[in-house]
């Protein structure tokens, strides 16, 4: 049975919900579009390829991801307690035996659903999927439930156990493009959105639409490989969607009727 | 409880009086208002800057853009078009900016006011610390006691090793020391043996048709890992229809191992046997390079001879653990596709095994092979005028420790470090502490307070790569030279300073003989002199603008016409190139001016005993039934790299293994001495023991188990004191006879539930 | 046990209310600052300088920059060294000046750091007038210290869904 006094606490926890929650604007009145921009033809489709044959898990995108979008410090204590925040990881699979083992190595960014399963328990709307696909999360928005955490099948959505601390001299390293988020919130890959935001107005301002290679996750930038491909997926002619068609082509738990708009070509 | 009127009001009142704390909460917890002056990191006031740079934590020489915002560097990225990295970076370089910015690194001169290596320092000023040195120098000098001058110096990039050596020479000092990283380095003893006695050698590996290496964990730990990595990429799918074959030899599956397609988890040490098997088949079955053998070659009479009664895939498939018929059917391969053996700089006559294999099929200055490192005549600096032209005398780093303890007194008196740290990475370490107390006086230039700079008695700070000018010509692994050649990026943070202008400093304070052999006063006005220098030559092309991807497209691009307009378009640029020669010199320069088979220190060793490679059974009769296997991740790569967070994070991924030394041990091996994944054990050797972390891996050879090297030091900042365990402590400090270096591989251990 | 009741509901409401009340405080409140200086916008304006002039960067860059002290001396050099506001802040821009130092300007008008805002895509792109945001400015002979306008998340999406430009979350939260 409930107590009363539950009853009560809940009621006051509600109400206070309510008050933060009453004129925040909603997100579908998106638009998606630009007044600013020469109007694009059509909304683009944020998508990425990894090709695991070019792949060497070198794992410079796990740490350009780190530097590019002020991720708290890894440490011992962190990582025992499997707190570690790390948009981009590398998942590594064994599989047989001595000695025909082989291990698969694979870098895993947020999979940017078509069907994020993320959003769809988020209470407060801090997390959606926006028109140009890319699965937000909105800092300022979460409550830290953690149901998307636990919503995501690929273990890519990060909550801030602890405060973001850095030695007052490594505070200077911090990107002044993307923001530090506090803790008490999930946070997760944004396929380096702001980059998206600064490319679109330095096209704006030069009069044109956003081309190929205008936006590119610092991920892809660093690999040294040329394993990461980065583009419009609604473009036909992109690099994506070219080196997405592929035989090789494989999506992660795809059975899970998510549709990752992240794509890896298996190595052979 | 009863609540009385009272007590409702003295919470309401309460509640009053806290409103103005909620209100700061809700302002700048919930709604994330700043401060109002708390606007200063993330808020830009100037436009951003893309400076050109070049990477320093490791020698390879990648180019980088250091975006900078307000005064502080936010981001390194690779410069794009530079030869080496093609705007990309390793997660050395990316991580890099932290060593710039790390807490705990050295920003003051200090001296020592305990005992050694007792860590406790007094700061003293500059002057007072360059005076001390000088009047040491001098009081040497005067004696005629140069010689009594050493400096060992580490994995040191750009130009200073060039400054080192002349400063040296100037004095009258004969021995520059420096010390090796344990894996990870090119076959240079074998290459100077059978092709080229005073060249550098460079894998073309991106133009290979089948990569087969033994033991090196290229991916890895590579000389040039940005290079590997590209490389790799072209291989597998750079190219239209076309998926070079990549075979990794070695006792654990490495990354590089993993990404191959075959891996043949061979006995550590036993990699030569395996490379002359391959060499026998080749030979058996005419599948090597006969126009290369007759024309370019000499004594491959001889090493047929060898191979052919001692090294046929049914002798070694035992020794080796690797079946004949897998041995047959690489070789072959190899042989048909014309391969590139990559191997490491093990044991002399594991190099030369291996690099045979690249002598019989012709792959020695030729595109996919090995090549030639060269550099323009315009990017070396002028011929110094030096008091004493007397030879530099071997300094074969490990013989130092004894060399120090030699006599009494110690034949060294002053002894000058820059970024070595012996006292953590080598074999037996705590040789070298104890070493050092036979030597009066030590002055280390360092970045950090790491294991060795404790023992020294001047502490002199060093500063990072984007805090200095940059002269640093190197090559690519296709023969393509760069030099990379731009301004600081930022000042020095408080009182460090870059070691070319220190050495160039004390050059000047010293006076004669040394300011002739360096005549400049700072590092800056030395690249403003090459700079005019290579105006006047006018060679080498110059590096694209920059260009980052979302930042404004550079101006177009105009050619310079004077040296004012030259000077500012390299300085921005960050620098010059010249396109790969394919083949510098007409011949080889060994004795015989061909590529020698069977070098003469490798044929005495032959006719000594024809076991090359022996399995020592005794050490596992002894009582030390497993093999150790170092290695180190390309996050440690040189051994370096635990001072930094994101690099500590990243470097057992494999397993999922961080900030912890770990060891890999097959299963049935642990399950036999009871151990359990995850538990603690004992690794102990004759010489030294360490408890470390079992891990479970079907990828290892199942007589062996593999430690990872970089981890387990006792100071170098908050990062990796404390962190780990140091296998090195387990080697004995054991050198090769033909090359001097330490033999880190081959040791034998037990392992022991903790 | 009713009285108990009672109290908690109370204390439910207050608390609520106290939350409210300090929420729209916080968000209604116009930012106020200590100014540095007695900048007069008027006097510069009436001058004839535009406000690119010494905000540089605000039609090319997300922030509209703030005039070097350099800059303020240089210029006054020429114009206006006679006036007794401008001799009575001298001495401290020679000072700061001489320190290479620059002024302690404060910022009135800030956004969150978890929000994009750029100058450039308002002021180029969107064409708006600097009163859009920042209102009377022009028109002060006493320093800034308060928001004329008060920035608020509520203003900018108003404003945004008003002209039909993007609403989405992403293309200011970041």
């Amino acid at each position: 049975m409930v107590s009363r006094r539950a009853l009560l606490q809940r009621a006051v926890v509600a109400a206070g919900a309510l008050v933060f929650l009453r004129r925040a604007p909603t997100a579908q009145a998106a638009s998606g579009q630009e007044a600013d921009a020469p109007r694009p033809t059509h909304t683009p489709r944020w998508g990425m390829v990894i090709d695991l044959d070019k792949c060497t898990s070198c794992q410079a995108c796990v740490v350009a991801c780190w530097a590019e979008n002020n991720q708290p410090l890894p440490g011992p204590e962190a990582h025992r307690a499997g707190r570690v925040i790390e948009w981009m990881k590398l998942l590594s699979v064994h599989e047989g035996s001595y000695p025909r083992v082989r291990q698969r190595l694979l870098p895993i960014p947020c999979q940017q659903c078509d069907q994020p399963p993320c959003t769809t328990v988020c209470p407060v709307f801090a997390t959606y999927k926006n028109p140009e696909g890319l699965v937000a999360q909105i800092y300022p928005r979460c409550i830290g439930c953690r149901y998307c955490v636990n919503a995501c099948p690929y273990t890519c959505k990060f909550f801030n156990w602890s405060e973001a601390r850095w030695p007052a001299s490594m505070a200077q390293e911090l990107n002044p493009d993307v923001s530090v988020r506090p803790k008490g919130v999930t946070e997760k890959c944004t396929f380096c959105h702001h980059r998206l935001q600064r490319a679109k107005e330095q096209a704006a301002s030069e009069g044109r639409v956003l081309q190929a290679g205008d936006y590119v996750p610092a991920c892809m930038q660093a690999c040294p490989a040329q394993a990461i491909v980065f583009g419009d997926l609604n473009d036909p002619a992109s690099d994506v969607s070219k080196a997405q068609d592929n035989p090789r082509r494989f999506r992660l738990q795809e059975e899970l009727g998510t549709e990752p708009k992240v794509t890896y070509l298996s190595e052979a | 409880m009863e609540v009385t009127r009272r007590a409702f009001l003295q919470l309401t009142g309460l509640m009053a009086g806290t409103t103005g704390a909620f209100e700061r909460f809700i302002r700048h917890r919930l709604m994330g208002l700043p401060a109002p002056a708390d606007d200063v990191l993330l808020t830009p006031h100037a436009p951003e800057q893309w400076l050109p740079s070049v990477c320093q934590l490791c020698p390879a020489g990648c180019g980088v853009a250091a975006r900078v915002v307000n005064g502080r560097v936010v981001k390194l990225e690779g410069l794009p078009a530079h030869p080496i990295n093609q705007g990309s970076l390793c997660p050395r370089g990316l991580a890099g900016l932290t060593e710039l910015y790390h807490p705990d690194r050295l920003l003051q001169p200090m001296k020592r006011i305990g005992e050694r290596g007792e860590g406790r320092f007094e700061p003293i000023g500059w002057d007072e610390a360059i005076r001390t040195l000088i009047d040491r120098l001098r009081t040497l000098h005067q004696r005629g006691e140069s010689h009594r001058v050493a400096w060992l110096s580490g994995h040191t990039a750009g130009i200073a090793p060039q400054l080192i050596e002349r400063f040296l020479r100037g004095y009258g000092a004969t021995r520059h020391f420096v010390l090796s990283p344990p894996t990870g380095e090119l076959p240079v003893d074998a290459f100077h043996m059978m092709v080229d006695w005073q060249g550098q050698m460079l894998y073309d590996l991106a133009q290979a048709t089948l990569i087969l290496s033994f033991g090196m964990d290229w991916l890895q730990a590579y000389p040039s890992p940005v290079e590997a990595s590209r490389a790799y990429g072209h291989l597998r799918r750079g190219q239209p229809d076309r998926r070079v074959r990549v075979v990794q030899i070695e006792p654990r599956l490495s990354v590089t191992a993993a990404k191959s397609d075959e891996w043949l988890p061979v006995r550590p040490g036993q990699e030569g046997w395996l490379a002359l098997s391959m060499a026998h088949v080749l030979i058996r079955d005419r599948l090597f390079h006969e126009r290369f053998v007759q024309d370019s070659a000499v004594g491959f009479e001889e090493f047929s001879r060898f191979v052919e009664s001692h090294a046929s895939p049914e002798q070694v498939a035992e020794p080796t653990g690797i079946p004949a018929e897998t041995i047959v059917r690489v070789a072959t391969e190899f042989g048909l596709r014309r391969g590139l053996a990559v191997g490491s700089r093990a044991d002399a006559l594991t190099q030369w095994a291996v690099m045979s294999l690249n002598g019989l099929v012709g792959n020695i200055d030729a595109r996919g092979g090995i090549l030639r490192r060269w550099e323009p005549e315009a990017l070396s600096l002028p011929a110094a005028v030096t008091p004493t032209d007397a030879p530099m005398l071997p300094t074969d780093a490990q013989a130092l420790p004894a060399l120090l303890q030699s006599q009494q007194p110690s034949p060294i008196e002053v002894l000058v470090l820059s970024s070595a740290n012996p006292c953590f990475l080598s074999p037996s370490p705590s040789r070298w502490a104890d070493a050092f107390k036979a030597v009066p006086w030590i002055v280390s230039c360092t970045a950090f307070l790491d294991e060795t700079a404790l023992h020294a008695d001047l502490l002199l700070p060093t500063a990072t790569a984007l805090e200095q000018w940059q002269y640093a010509p190197t090559t690519a692994s296709d023969g393509t030279v760069v030099a990379t050649i731009c301004r600081p990026v930022l000042a020095p943070r408080n009182e460090a300073r870059g070691l070319p202008d220190l050495i160039l400093q004390l050059a000047q304070a010293f006076g004669p003989p040394l300011d002739n052999a360096l005549p400049w006063h700072s590092l800056e006005q030395l690249v403003m002199d090459r700079l005019h220098a290579l105006y006047d030559a006018k060679v080498g092309l110059l590096l694209p603008p920059i260009s980052v991807p979302g930042t404004p497209a550079p101006s177009v691009e105009k050619p310079a016409m004077n040296v004012e307009e030259f000077g500012k378009e390299l300085l921005a640029r960050g620098g010059l190139l010249w396109p790969a020669e394919a083949s510098p010199w007409p011949e080889f320069r060994t004795p015989s001016r061909q590529f020698e088979f069977v070098p003469r220190a490798i044929a005495e060793r032959l006719k000594a005993s024809p076991t090359l490679f022996p399995t020592e059974e005794s050490a596992a009769a002894a009582g030390f039934p497993l093999q150790l296997y170092l290695y180190s991740p390309l996050a440690f790569l040189n051994g370096y790299g635990a001072h930094l967070p994101h690099l500590q994070q990243i470097a057992g991924s494999q397993l999922h293994e961080a900030w912890v030394t770990w060891a890999e041990i097959h299963p049935s091996t642990a399950g036999a001495l009871g151990i359990r994944d995850g538990e603690s054990i004992w690794v102990a050797s004759a010489h030294g023991r360490i408890t470390v972390k079992a891990r479970w891996s079907e990828g290892i050879q199942p007589s062996v188990i593999a430690i990872p090297l970089g981890l387990g030091h006792t100071a170098h900042g908050r990062w990796a004191q404390g962190i780990g365990e140091n296998p090195a402590c387990l080697i004995e400090a054991k050198r090769d006879p033909q090359t001097g270096q330490p033999l880190w591989q081959g040791t034998w251990v037990k392992v022991w539930k903790a | 046990m009713r009285e108990r009741l009672l109290l908690l509901v109370g204390l439910a409401v207050l608390v609520g209310a106290a939350l409210y009340a300090a929420r729209e405080r916080a968000r209604q409140a116009p930012l106020v600052v200590q100014p540095s200086i007695p900048f007069p916008h008027k006097t510069h304006v009436d001058a004839g300088l535009t406000c690119t002039t010494c905000h540089a960067t605000a039609d090319s860059q997300s922030f509209a920059g703030l005039p070097a002290v350099r800059d303020c001396l240089d210029c006054h050099a020429a114009v206006g060294a006679d006036t007794p506001l401008l001799a009575q802040v001298t001495p401290q821009l020679e000072q700061a000046a001489s320190r290479k130092e620059e002024l302690p300007w404060k910022q009135v008008y800030q956004v969150p750091a978890h929000v994009y805002f750029s100058h450039q895509r308002h002021v180029t792109l969107a064409r708006l007038d600097c009163e859009v945001c920042h209102g009377q400015v022009k028109k002060l002979t006493s320093p800034v210290v308060r928001q004329d306008v008060a920035i608020s998340m509520e203003r900018c999406v108003t404003c945004h869904q008003q002209q039909r430009v993007t609403a989405d979350c992403l293309a200011c939260h970041r």
